[in-house]
């Protein structure tokens, strides 16, 4: 988009806003997953103020998955400045009420909750990462690959792999008497 | 199953979050950033190579004064949360102080002017180094000598005081001082970069600089402004939920 005309301008501005005004919340809510709040909410601004400055080249049609592209970018960068930092497991911790035991309660699982976060926080980071976006955000690969940054082939096996160790997560810290129910269970649930 | 597994994980507060909607409170921010960089787009046309760089190291050190200024003012949220007054400006630690200094420059940009009371000062610390050498070039192995120089200007440009060497506050008669940089003496300024630069020659030559000619006296006449000029003082006073 060119902003050499008051009416271009007019449309940018109407554009940018009506991203942040959709995208917002989500934006937030994944920085959130990573960091605590004060970090997040800096990771947030960050975010919007990268799409503002490079407007042209947030997608039209689905904005989301740059903005959560644009954010990881800017959490990793923090990080690797040395910031001291949560995992996605710990988070999970941080920002559990009484409603995610019930939620777990009656979502028909087969492992107990302490042992499905047990299973979740043994994996790396990176693991998590590639779950969450796929089983909390429901982005399919191709929109989860441009979150990372890299090809949905890519993805596909990164996924895999993660389904995979925390599957085996399971099994390592499931109780005896329940391993044979959570085998079954995962056994051809592999994709 | 493991996809379902790991949904079920997901805090109820982050869902919370992302269904949560982007309230008035938010159009200062967006405006903000739309506001910082538009400006940044534009370039400004100084008269010399040498005027410039004196213009923009003044700027730089403006703004993060300013910064400093306004950010207290920011109170706490509920959670006891320190709150930043400038939309986007950050209240945790930055990575470092370059990023301060930029987030501080696009907010400080983005900001409405208006805030300061008239009875609030801006602080202004200068740190200089120079040779020991009362005039002439540095020769090799002479020292250097840090010099550091505190001010502070009313709002109102009615009260002016410096810290001596002593470190005892002396106050000053502003009448004295040229040139002006409270902020109703900066707003009538030409906002014409030619006749601003007309208008620094002329007064700068009232007040020459010692070993000045025209030149060096209308670049420390205008470096002068941007360096100490305040922000806008209230034209009324501060409604109670601020």
């Amino acid at each position: 988009m060119s902003s050499g005309s008051t009416g271009d301008q007019e449309d940018e501005e109407t554009w940018f806003t009506s991203i942040y005004r959709r995208h917002y919340p989500s934006v937030l809510g994944y920085a959130l997953a990573h960091d605590r709040r004060d970090v997040a909410e800096d990771i947030a601004n960050e975010t919007f103020l990268t799409a503002w400055r490079k407007l042209g080249s947030v997608p039209a049609d689905d904005p989301l998955p740059w903005l959560l592209g644009v954010a990881r970018r800017h959490r990793l960068k923090l990080r690797a400045a040395g910031r001291r930092h949560d995992s996605i497991a710990d988070r999970v911790v941080r920002l559990a009420d009484e409603r995610d035991a019930t939620a777990w309660d009656t979502g028909s699982l087969v492992a107990e909750r302490d042992v499905g976060l047990a299973a979740f926080a043994a994996l790396p980071d990176r693991d998590a990462e590639i779950l969450i976006l796929t089983a909390w955000y429901g982005l399919g690969p191709a929109r989860a690959a441009v979150v990372l940054g890299c090809s949905t082939a890519t993805f596909f096996v990164r996924l895999h792999r993660a389904r995979r160790r925390l599957a085996c997560a399971l099994d390592d810290h499931a109780v005896p008497g329940a391993l044979a129910v959570v085998g079954e269970s995962l056994e051809g649930q592999h994709r | 199953m493991i996809d379902k597994t790991v949904r079920a994980l997901k805090p109820a507060a982050l869902d919370d979050v992302e269904r949560g909607r982007v309230g008035p409170e938010h159009d200062e921010r967006i405006a903000a950033i739309m506001a910082s960089d538009r400006r940044a787009r534009r370039r400004f046309a100084l008269p010399s190579a040498g005027v410039r760089v004196a213009a923009v190291a003044g700027l730089a050190a403006s703004i993060a004064v300013g910064a400093t200024v306004l950010e207290n003012l920011g109170g706490t949220d509920e959670n006891g949360r320190r709150r930043s007054v400038l939309p986007g400006f950050p209240t945790g630690a930055a990575a470092d102080a370059a990023q301060v200094l930029d987030r501080a420059a696009r907010v400080a940009e983005a900001r409405p002017a208006g805030t300061p009371r008239e009875d609030q000062w801006t602080y202004l610390e200068e740190r200089s180094t120079s040779t020991s050498r009362n005039a002439g070039a540095r020769a090799a192995g002479d020292p250097l000598v840090t010099s550091t120089v505190v001010t502070w200007q009313r709002v109102d440009g009615s009260r002016w005081a410096v810290k001596d060497g002593e470190g005892r506050i002396a106050f000053q008669d502003p009448r004295g001082i040229t040139p002006r940089t409270d902020y109703d003496a900066v707003a009538a300024l030409p906002a014409d970069p030619a006749r601003l630069l007309a208008a620094a020659r002329a007064q700068s030559a009232k007040a020459p600089v010692a070993g000045a000619g025209g030149g060096p006296a209308t670049l420390s006449y205008l470096n002068t402004i941007l360096r100490d000029s305040v922000p806008r003082r209230r034209s009324r006073p501060p409604s109670s939920g601020r």
